[in-house]
């Protein structure tokens, strides 16, 4: 946890950027950030990732910690946008599974939309990122019980919210 | 983990991680560039800001210095061509808001897509925009300095305030965000009575779109993908004149995933909801073929 000296085996910025701007991108739209905003979101954490990259502790797993970064930068610009409403997706195109995707993702994030803010954070990193619930709680800094806990509670939110989202009982 | 999900919430997540990010490959060069010049400058003239030590002069990888200084020198250029491109596609998004409703919006986002695919640079023909969103670059140089601080070194769960600068907008010549525009079209819709028209008519394509879909689905036994299409229909237009139809065809896709309980259950709310309708009688009958 102790930030590291800046060490010959750290990936170089281009090689981060290269190989992450769509998990980046992708964790904004993850986190609640519009469409619309989710290109300066990107760039913003991207300018932090720059900046701190020699705080990066080579021996950990890179995504959780740009997770921390986006999910700043996510924050700020959910309370910039407090209110906003995204507009919802519709197709017009034809019927093919990268619509089908395109409409599950809008449905996925639609329901993490109405998750409480941590319990949201929480979810995405381990089911979605697939993140080990112990890296989960040192990323977001909270003791392993509770990053269960807000892990369960977010499991719940999200199942409910499918469901009410689809009309499933 | 995900596996301590229900399966159609697996698919769900799976579908999610795999779905394409619309306009993020057009960005990825403008936004690279912008950062990288962003960071030159910081380093020669503001380090300092940075909490700790001068992190972005130290942070700035050798390695880079020289694409930095390059970038720097053209980040204006690239910025223009690039974020030019970036910008078409969210032109295409607001043309669709004015002209088209909320619905065609992401349609034409979609379209964008569909677009981008094929055509790696979509050059496209800019749409005419209103007057008010003139085409500008997206990534404006960091006139705002994102939240800070990131894990795992710090406890802090609150967003650090923001420096001075954190509550600027852009200074004069600096791109403004590009949500700003955005919400400016959905704040001033043109509410002709043939936009109206055009509304209702693109709602009504896109609500049949997502009943066929979900049709043509199950008929090549995709169920899940059936399902997704319905319940996407059931969300955007749940008071709808498909409802009835959209209802039936959540009966039949979960009966074609074997998932008998819950289709019985949306029987009996679909018993309740259309009882004089003659789809009863079909919704009933999917279930007696599916019970042994």
């Amino acid at each position: 946890m102790s930030p590291p000296a800046h060490s010959a085996s750290s990936p170089s910025f281009e090689a981060l950027y290269e190989t992450h701007f769509d998990y980046v991108w992708r964790t904004m739209l993850r986190l609640g950030v519009m469409e619309s905003a989710v290109a300066d979101a990107t760039q913003n954490a991207f300018l932090v990732v720059h900046r701190r990259l020699h705080t990066f502790d080579a021996t950990r797993p890179v995504r959780p910690w740009l997770f921390g970064i986006a999910r700043n930068v996510a924050r700020e610009e959910r309370r910039r946008f407090a209110n906003r409403k995204e507009a919802a997706p519709i197709e017009v195109g034809e019927e093919n599974r990268t619509q089908a995707r395109l409409e599950a993702a809008q449905l996925v994030r639609t329901a993490l939309s109405s998750l409480e803010e941590v319990r949201r954070e929480v979810f995405v990193l381990h089911a979605l990122d697939e993140v080990p619930m112990k890296e989960v709680a040192a990323t977001l800094q909270m003791p392993l019980n509770t990053a269960y806990s807000h892990f369960r509670r977010g499991r719940e939110a999200f199942r409910l919210a499918v469901r009410r989202l689809g009309g499933q009982p | 983990m995900s596996d301590e999900l229900d399966p159609e919430l697996q698919a769900l997540l799976q579908a999610e991680r795999t779905a394409p990010l619309p306009g993020a490959a057009e960005a990825k060069g403008a936004i690279l560039a912008h950062v990288l010049a962003a960071s030159a400058v910081t380093a020669t003239s503001a380090a300092a800001a940075v909490s700790g030590t001068s992190a972005s002069a130290a942070g700035a990888p050798t390695a880079t210095t020289d694409l930095v200084a390059k970038t720097a020198q053209t980040a204006g250029q690239v910025a223009t061509q690039t974020a030019g491109t970036v910008w078409t596609s969210k032109a295409l998004i607001l043309f669709a808001l004015t002209t088209g409703g909320i619905g065609a919006a992401i349609g034409s986002g979609a379209t964008f897509l569909a677009l981008s695919e094929t055509t790696p640079t979509p050059q496209a023909p800019t749409p005419q925009v209103p007057e008010h969103q003139t085409p500008r670059p997206v990534p404006a140089l960091p006139a705002e300095v994102p939240a800070e601080e990131a894990p795992p070194n710090t406890t802090e769960r609150t967003p650090a305030p923001e420096n001075e600068s954190g509550s600027e907008e852009p200074s004069t010549g600096t791109p403004q965000r590009a949500h700003q525009t955005h919400r400016a079209g959905m704040n001033t819709p043109p509410p002709t009575a043939s936009s109206e028209q055009t509304n209702r008519d693109s709602s009504l394509a896109a609500e049949r779109t997502l009943i066929d879909r979900a049709v043509a689905a199950l008929r090549t036994g995709r169920a899940q993908d059936a399902m997704v299409a319905l319940m996407a229909h059931e969300r955007r237009f749940a008071q709808s004149s498909l409802a009835e139809e959209r209802d039936l065809l959540s009966i039949e896709a979960l009966v074609q995933q074997g998932r008998e309980e819950q289709a019985q259950r949306r029987l009996q709310l679909f018993e309740r909801r259309y009882p004089t309708s003659p789809r009863v009688a079909r919704a009933r009958a999917l279930l007696r073929r599916s019970s042994p």
